[in-house]
């Protein structure tokens, strides 16, 4: 502090051999004495607006953000939410249902695998039969020929549309994005599937919705392609649970959670890991710490004159 | 105190003496505590997310597998033995 402060005031009282021995050192060891004025005035020029920039940026991050109009999802207590709390898989298997029944119409999955699904949400047997109700593609055979076969636990989940192209000709010109990584590509991630999922309602006085357009406030912009389609009973799940909207919306939260991070569950026994053998060199280090220094802060110079 | 100097003087003849007999000590010793460790982790892990993970919920969905011989040891398994 006082070395910064004597660069940019240039006063070199605080660091005068004659204030104590640790300023003399200090001195000594400086290099940015031997700066011209005019150098060492850039520098604390360029560590202030550095310093000023960075302020501005995170004074206006936490900010409110009032400035765009689309509301912002708010942050709710998920299974998996916390240091250690793993994905809830009968959740994630009740996503699978709401998936295949209700987002597959429009949406895509194309970077999840039947055998994706094996030991996370379905048993081998499950999702080979899962995989078995549909038709790929494949060849070519001995005679050069395509051939429709059904599929196997290696096929991915089957897009509802060839190419985009396609896709948007049926939905008004809007893009149905694949949901793989949807919740890892949004602002908000899971809350802000949710609160997407769960959030139509009427526009306000002065919004004008074109032809085929809903409203949704957490949608940027508000006009969204997309109807609502999350209802109560909007499907039967097969463990029995009640499907009301806000059950379907977690459950189909919980599934996309899992396509979009996979390894989630081995990151939250890496974090056990991590900070168990952490705490254990820590203490070890502080230990070594104290072993080391005990020597230097026990050691005692004198300097005895040879008597005459 | 006597058993005790023993022990310490038995360690180091045996073990830290050599250089050879010290990584390998080393190695020994890492692979048992790797592996304990990991199944203390785990085990932490399950107790923290019982009723949520895949192997708890497993045995509802499993009926069927089992008679076409389906139980390929997956990845949970083998973590849970």
């Amino acid at each position: 502090m006082a070395a910064s402060l004597g660069r940019i005031c240039r006063t070199t009282s605080l660091l005068k051999p004659s204030s104590g021995p640790i300023y003399s050192q200090v001195n000594n060891f400086t290099t940015t004495k031997e700066w011209s004025k005019g150098r060492k005035l850039l520098t604390a020029c360029l560590g202030v607006t550095a310093g000023g920039i960075g302020a501005l940026l995170f004074s206006l991050d936490r900010s409110v953000r009032a400035i765009e109009i689309v509301a912002h999802a708010p942050h709710y207590h998920w299974p998996w939410t916390g240091l250690f709390q793993s994905l809830d898989h009968a959740s994630m298997r009740r996503g699978w249902e709401v998936y295949k029944n209700v987002c597959s119409a429009c949406h895509s999955l194309e970077y999840v695998a039947y055998r994706h699904l094996v030991g996370v949400t379905h048993t081998e047997a499950e999702a080979k039969a899962l995989a078995a109700e549909i038709e790929v593609r494949d060849g070519p055979d001995d005679q050069g020929n395509y051939f429709m076969r059904p599929g196997k636990l290696s096929d991915h989940i089957p897009s509802p549309y060839p190419n985009e192209e396609a896709a948007r000709a049926a939905n008004n010109g809007a893009y149905p994005p694949d949901l793989s990584y949807i919740v890892n590509a949004r602002h908000g991630g899971e809350d802000y599937v949710f609160s997407l999922l769960t959030g139509y309602c009427d526009p306000p006085a002065g919004i004008v919705l074109r032809e085929g357009q809903n409203f949704n406030p957490y949608f940027p912009g508000g006009a969204i392609g997309m109807a609502q389609v999350i209802y109560d009973e909007v499907l039967e799940f097969e463990d029995g649970t009640p499907p009301v909207a806000s059950q379907v919306a977690k459950d189909v939260c919980a599934f996309l959670m899992w396509t979009s991070n996979h390894e989630y569950d081995d990151r939250q026994v890496l974090a056990i890991k991590t900070i168990g053998i952490g705490s254990l060199l820590c203490a070890l280090l502080f230990y070594l710490k104290r072993f080391k220094f005990s020597h230097v802060k026990n050691t005692k110079l004198a300097f005895i004159p040879k008597k005459k | 105190m006597k058993t005790n100097k023993n022990y310490k003087s038995l360690i180091y003849h045996y073990i830290f003496k050599r250089t050879s007999t010290f990584i390998l000590a080393v190695v020994v010793t890492s692979v048992f505590f790797e592996r304990t460790y990991d199944h203390l982790c785990e085990a932490i892990f399950e107790r923290i997310n019982r009723g949520r993970l895949w192997r708890h919920i497993k045995h509802k969905y499993e009926n069927n597998g089992d008679e076409d011989g389906f139980s390929m040891p997956s990845a949970d398994d083998a973590a849970a033995d």
